[in-house]
């Protein structure tokens, strides 16, 4: 079957063919997932959470966005004088609220390295899902989830 | 002082800058996120095509810090089971290999392939059960030096 075919193989990215492959990689998860197809069609939901000082600049942030019942938290931050006070917990509480209470969500995900922040999700009641060793080298990566209580004034 | 501002169901102008900080201190605090984001990566695409130029299947990734990241992995319908996945999967750990990396990692959902991967060496080292509800997304890892 495979006579007449050609490999090629490249070590610059070929955007017009990753976009092809993307693009068919996508019709197969449309056609086995209905949550991919429905994510692709309405888009995730952004849900971000700042605070600001009276003058207003950032002292903190949370950016995630909200789909298939989770919240994924994709950045936080807080500036340096304000780290370790509660600000950092602060955020991803009130992240989650809205996402229990106004986008109907069941769990949270979040990613972190070892010299970010994985005993602050792991305080605030997230678990290791997975891990990725040396990556990079010296470091972990982990995937870490939560789920999340249901509404308390359902 | 602080005040609080939530946005909801539109990104906000904020988001660029907690990018910034959150590069910055990432970049302070690990050498190779300073290096990856100064350099970049090593793109590695394998694509099999017909005789009239026809995408028939494609692989692509990067090598960066001491890992080879497969992005995406696609067989025609029509070919597939016919072992072209493995013929790409095998050139693209060659090509790991080759630059001297340690291992390779991936993600897969429950409905494309862990099975395909774990028959290849791969093992779970990540599973995130419910995304999406009733699936899994899994992250595999295969060690590229023993």
């Amino acid at each position: 079957m495979t006579e007449h075919l050609n490999i090629v193989v490249e070590h610059e990215a070929d955007e017009t063919r990753r976009d092809l492959i993307l693009k068919n990689l996508r019709n197969f998860n449309d056609s086995q997932s209905h949550w991919h197809q429905a994510i692709r069609k309405e888009g995730a939901q952004p849900l971000d959470v700042f605070a600001l000082d009276d003058d207003g600049n950032i002292l903190g942030g949370l950016i995630g966005e909200t789909y298939w019942g989770w919240l994924a938290i994709d950045y936080l931050w807080v500036v340096d004088v304000h780290r370790s006070n509660g600000l950092g917990s602060l955020l991803v509480l009130e992240a989650e609220t809205v996402a229990i209470e106004k986008r109907d969500c069941q769990w949270s995900k979040v990613s972190t390295f070892s010299f970010q922040a994985p005993s602050f999700y792991e305080n605030l009641g997230y678990d290791i899902a997975g891990q990725l060793d040396n990556y990079p080298p010296g470091e972990t990566m982990f995937w870490l989830k939560k789920t999340l209580p249901t509404p308390s004034n359902a | 002082v602080a005040s609080w501002i939530e946005r909801i169901g539109e990104e906000s102008p904020f988001r660029q800058e907690i990018d910034k900080n959150l590069a910055t201190f990432n970049d302070a605090n690990s050498p190779w996120h300073r290096t990856v984001r100064a350099s970049g990566g090593e793109a590695y695409d394998v694509y099999l095509v017909d005789e009239n130029n026809q995408l028939i299947a494609g692989l692509y990734g990067e090598v960066y810090w001491d890992g080879l990241e497969i992005d995406r992995l696609w067989v025609n319908e029509a070919y597939r089971h016919t072992g072209l996945g493995t013929q790409m999967l095998n050139k693209a750990l060659k090509f790991g290999r080759s630059r001297k990396v340690s291992h390779a990692h991936l993600t897969t959902f429950s409905f494309q392939a862990p099975e395909f991967y774990l028959k290849h060496g791969f093992k779970v080292v990540g599973e995130m059960v419910d995304m999406p509800p009733g699936h899994s997304k899994f992250w595999l890892r295969k060690e590229l030096n023993e």
